[in-house]
C-alpha cells in the first residue's frame, strides 16, 4: 500500500527563527529610522553640542560650501529663493525656517545670507547642526 | 460567493492542502528586500538646531553700549588682537561690565561656519547673552564659489 510522504519539511522549520529575526530587524528599521531625503548637492552641517532637537516640519534651505542654494531639496538660484521665502513669510509669518549650511562654508557668507533673509522678512532662523558624538 | 460551497468536495480538499504547502521562500524574499530597502534608506543622524535671530546689515539701532567683539580667525579666537583660549574667553566674557553688554562674534576672512559654531557653542553653554554673529565688512567671497551677493 502506498502512503503519501507526510514528513514535515525540515528546511522550513529551520528557517523560522531566521524569519523571526529578519522581521524584528525590518520593524526596527521601519520605526527607528527616518527615510533619507535626496539632496541636490552634498551638505555637511557643522557639529554642535547644543541640545535643542530639530523638528522636521520646517522649510529647509540648503547652502553648500560653494554657495549653491536649494529650497526643500530643489536647487534654486539665490534671487528666486529669496523671493519664494519672502512670499512664504508674507503668507504665514510664523513659518519656521531652517538653514542647513555646510560646515566648511565661510561664516561671512552665511551671515551675509541671513542679512538678505532679514530683508526678506525672516526674523528667526534655525541653523541645523549635527549632534556631537 | 457560493462557489466554495458548491465546489466538489475533492477540489475543496485539494485547495486546503495546497494552502498549507505554500513555501516560505517567497515571503522571505520579500521581507529581505524590504529589510535591505529600509536599512539603506534609513538615516539615524541626530539633528540639532541653533536658534538665531536674523539682523540687518550694518550698524543696528545706535545704543550707548558698544559690543564686546570676539574675532574668530580659523581655529583662533582673538580679543583686542590677542589670541585667547576658549576658557579664557569664557572667563573674560562672564566678567565683562556691564553684564548685558552684547557680544559680537566676527568671523575673519574665510573662517568656516564650523569654527564659528564651536565658539558659539562654548559661549552659549556658559550662558553668555546677548550673542550675535556679525560679518566682516571687508570680506568678499573669492575663488570659484559664486558669492551669495554676486548673483544677479
Amino acid at each position: 500500500m502506498h502512503f503519501p510522504d507526510r514528513r514535515p519539511d525540515q528546511t522550513e522549520e529551520r528557517i523560522l527563527p531566521l524569519i523571526n529575526v529578519v522581521f524584528l530587524l525590518l520593524i526596527f528599521f521601519m520605526i527607528a529610522g527616518s527615510l533619507t531625503v535626496t539632496e541636490p548637492f552634498e551638505v555637511t552641517p557643522p557639529v554642535s553640542q547644543t541640545q535643542a532637537p530639530h523638528e522636521p516640519d520646517t522649510v529647509m534651505i540648503l547652502m553648500a560650501a560653494e554657495g549653491q542654494f536649494a529650497l526643500d531639496n530643489v536647487s534654486i538660484p539665490e534671487a528666486e529663493l529669496v523671493a519664494r521665502i519672502s512670499e512664504l513669510v508674507k503668507a504665514a509669518p510664523d513659518t519656521r525656517i531652517t538653514l542647513k549650511a555646510d560646515g566648511e562654508l565661510p561664516a561671512n557668507s552665511m551671515v551675509r545670507f541671513t542679512q538678505v533673509l532679514y530683508e526678506a522678512g525672516v526674523k528667526t532662523l534655525r541653523l541645523l547642526a549635527e549632534a556631537e558624538a | 460567493m457560493l462557489a466554495p460551497f458548491s465546489a466538489p468536495a475533492k477540489l475543496a480538499a485539494k485547495q486546503a492542502r495546497r494552502k498549507t504547502v505554500i513555501s516560505l521562500t517567497p515571503l522571505i524574499d520579500v521581507v529581505f528586500i524590504l529589510l535591505v530597502f529600509f536599512m539603506l534608506a534609513s538615516s539615524f543622524l541626530d539633528w540639532r538646531v541653533l536658534s538665531m535671530d536674523t539682523s540687518a546689515a550694518g550698524p543696528a539701532a545706535p545704543t550707548d553700549l558698544e559690543d564686546f567683539v570676539v574675532r574668530v580667525q580659523g581655529d583662533d579666537v582673538l580679543v583686542d588682537g590677542a589670541a585667547v583660549s576658549l576658557d579664557q574667553l569664557t572667563l573674560q566674557l562672564t566678567a565683562r561690565q556691564p553684564a548685558d553688554q552684547p557680544v559680537s562674534l566676527l568671523a575673519l576672512g574665510d573662517t568656516t561656519v564650523q569654527q564659528v559654531v564651536r565658539v558659539l557653542d562654548r559661549l552659549d553653554a556658559a550662558g553668555i547673552q546677548p550673542l550675535k554673529v556679525v560679518d566682516d565688512p571687508s570680506w568678499s567671497a573669492s575663488g570659484s564659489g559664486a558669492p551669495a551677493d554676486a548673483l544677479p
